[in-house]
């Protein structure tokens, strides 16, 4: 041990139990809308991430970050998905986008988002089915295309269809409310994409609140776009890319041919954040110039 | 008052234990002092008195207990201690004789008496003051922002007379225009002290006793890169310095002693009046012996030195001598958080800099300013990953000096 001999006691296992802690309610009111499959959607995934984090060896499991991979992954699949393609989804997430770059912090692509992309891709027919919570029934329509649907109060509860973590605003603003009093996300940032949402949304003519509520808006903006390693780590970065992924995410989904657009916006600012980073980190004492730039 | 971007408040962790201790004045059975890069004037079975000049070099050695040499060898002079506190003849100036010293004449006697910077970094005092830059304010630093460390308290509390006195000579020195303290939150009831000069009161933050940080905080300016706080019209010293070159204008004598605190995993932590040379293990045991098998620093707990021989002595820099038990941290890789980058006060990106360092690529680190880097410990202290980001960033800065 060098210099300084006294350290804060928080450390990286500390902040990932809180994520899981923060996202304990979603996952809670996953399993009441949606019941047992989303229970076992959500231990397949964890299962698999954390394995497949294993078999990399690249990184220490015990550091619970493959726990809060797989948890997101399952919370933006709908409950509808086979377990083996959330399986495979899973794996892909962190084999493909968190390992084969560098493990943890090395990423630069959000594993759980780039994994829901990977399964729209692989499994169209699944990623656009949604069940009304509490029937095994398939509503062939997304929950986007006609947002009135189940009514603004039950959007906020999470009584409608969608992924099974996305449909409970009240509870994903608890887990978030949770990681703001332990200081590990600023309380603004999450504000700032949903409200550049929706402003963008009313001018652009549609239905702010609805969708504020609806599709994976608050969940990504809480929990995905707050990721430390694929969002710019300076303050003044994180806003830009939480601006950014906010007018993406309207632009999608009045303009774009696929409803939902969180998950792209996220993941093309993900792939903007070091040049974001770049622009923004401090300038260090008595140089009047950025580092690097 | 404002402060300086980033840091830390420390909080509950800046301990502060060792204040209210009464003050131990030791005398050590042997003293050992280095020699280093000076040529030793005395050899084995010479007897010595205090202030007797035992190495010449760019800076001098004084003997600071009396006694008999033990042994010279090309690291230290070992003084075996008489405890007859004879001292070499010296001339006493009273204070009223204060207003006949000239500037030029204290600035040799800084030179002659050798004094060094007693906040740590030990940098020659007479340096500092032969500047022919137009000087505003000498700051006398009495912001102890590193945990555990009380002795400049103590100072200001006991022996303020001499600090402000101390000043006064410096300021003689540099025709400076005024003098200034500048203190902490956590050191405000000592200000009444000090009602004849100007005080600045800070906020409790790490690392507010930098002199980088002081210029910030307390002039509005920054010191420029290369430069000393000279080029912004500031001269900053310690409190202990500023009280030591009054002690020893006045008795005639060098310096020959300074405050310590000790303090961790100790019997009776307490500040401790011991002369420079004392073995770091003579002061453990004056103060009771350790509690524990801890680490041992000489300084304080963010920027000190972890030693494992205890006979290396207390110099002119060591203002602490602490028994911690470190724990055994694993390093685990970054997660971004940005942690480091928000708390360095050098507004330096110390993650990155720690990855180009380890992956080689120095001519990036330096692009990266980390020869900005003052050390302070911030980075490493905020890590969740426990990464050796201080370490790292100040070998980065290290070589890029070389280079």
């Amino acid at each position: 041990m060098n210099a300084p001999y006294l350290r804060r006691p928080l450390k990286s296992r500390d902040i990932m139990m809180n994520v899981i802690i923060a996202l304990a309610p979603a996952c809670t009111a996953a399993v009441f809308y949606f019941g047992i499959r989303a229970l076992l959607l959500i231990l397949v995934c964890t299962a698999v991430c954390v394995i497949s984090e294993a078999i990399c060896k690249r990184s220490d499991v015990t550091d619970l970050s493959a726990v809060v991979t797989g948890i997101l992954t399952a919370l933006c699949l709908p409950a509808t998905v086979s377990l083996w393609s959330a399986a495979i989804a899973s794996a892909f997430a962190i084999i493909i986008v968190k390992q084969l770059f560098g493990g943890v912090g090395k990423n630069f692509l959000n594993p759980a988002l780039a994994a829901r992309a990977f399964m729209t891709l692989m499994f169209p027919a699944q990623m656009t089915s949604f069940t009304d919570p509490g029937t095994d029934a398939v509503t062939s329509a997304t929950p986007l295309t006609h947002l009135n649907y189940s009514g603004y109060y039950n959007m906020l509860i999470g009584n409608e269809s969608g992924s099974i973590g996305e449909t409970s605003a009240v509870m994903i603003i608890l887990g978030f409310a949770f990681l703001v009093y332990k200081g590990i996300v600023r309380p603004e940032m999450p504000f700032i994409m949903v409200g550049a949402t929706a402003i963008l949304t009313w001018i652009l003519g549609g239905d702010a609140v609805g969708n504020v509520l609806s599709g994976g808006l608050l969940l990504g903006a809480c929990f995905m776009a707050t990721d430390f390693a694929t969002t710019p780590c300076t303050t003044s970065g994180k806003w830009i890319f939480m601006l950014g992924a906010g007018i993406i995410t309207a632009l999608i989904r009045v303009y774009g041919a696929y409803p939902e657009g969180v998950c792209y916006a996220i993941l093309i600012m993900n792939c903007l954040s070091p040049a974001i980073e770049a622009m923004t980190l401090p300038i260090p004492y008595a140089t009047k110039k950025r580092g690097l730039i | 008052m404002q402060s300086f971007d980033g840091g830390i408040a420390l909080g509950s962790l800046n301990r502060k234990n060792t204040r209210t201790q009464e003050v131990l004045r030791f005398a050590p059975p042997v003293v050992r002092l280095p020699v280093s890069c000076r040529r030793a004037e005395v050899k084995k079975g010479d007897k010595v008195k205090i202030g007797q000049l035992i190495a010449h070099g760019a800076v001098n050695s004084f003997a600071t207990v009396a006694g008999t040499i033990e042994s010279v060898d090309e690291k230290y002079i070992t003084i075996k201690n008489d405890f007859t506190e004879k001292t070499v003849e010296h001339d006493v100036i009273n204070e009223s004789d204060f207003d006949k010293l000239d500037g030029k004449h204290l600035l040799s006697l800084l030179k002659n008496y050798s004094i060094l910077g007693m906040g740590g970094a030990e940098f020659p005092a007479h340096r500092k003051y032969s500047t022919d830059k137009n000087i505003d304010a000498i700051v006398i630093n009495g912001c102890e922002c590193e945990p555990y460390l009380t002795c400049d308290y103590v100072l200001m509390r006991d022996n303020f007379e001499a600090v402000i006195l101390g000043a006064r000579l410096f300021q003689k020195i540099v025709n400076a225009k005024k003098i200034i303290l500048c203190i902490e939150e956590h050191s405000r009831d000592i200000i009444d002290n000090f009602s004849s000069i100007e005080v600045m009161v800070f906020p409790d933050k790490y690392p507010q006793g930098s002199e980088k940080m002081i210029a910030v905080s307390g002039f509005d300016t920054e010191i420029p890169y290369g430069g000393f706080p000279e080029d912004c019209g500031i001269i900053v010293s310690n409190v202990s310095t500023c009280a030591a070159f009054a002690t020893a204008v006045l008795s005639g004598l060098p310096p020959v002693k300074r405050l310590v605190t000790v303090d961790g995993n100790v019997q009776k932590p307490c500040n401790v009046e011991a002369p420079f040379g004392t073995p770091a293990g003579a002061l453990l045991d004056a103060c009771g012996g350790l509690t524990d098998g801890s680490g041992i620093i000489l300084g304080g707990p963010m920027t000190g030195k972890r030693i494992t021989d205890l006979s290396v002595p207390v110099t002119y820099g060591t203002n602490g001598v602490l028994a911690l038990s470190p724990e055994d941290i694993k390093e685990t890789p970054c997660i971004r958080c940005g942690g480091c980058m928000r708390v360095c006060p050098s507004g330096l990106t110390p993650f990155r800099i720690e990855e180009e360092y380890l992956a080689g690529r120095y001519s990036v680190c330096k692009q990266l300013r980390a020869e900005q880097c003052i050390s302070c410990g911030c980075c490493s202290f905020i890590c969740p990953a426990k990464r050796e980001l201080a370490y790292n960033v100040t070998r980065a800065k290290e070589r890029g000096r070389r280079n």
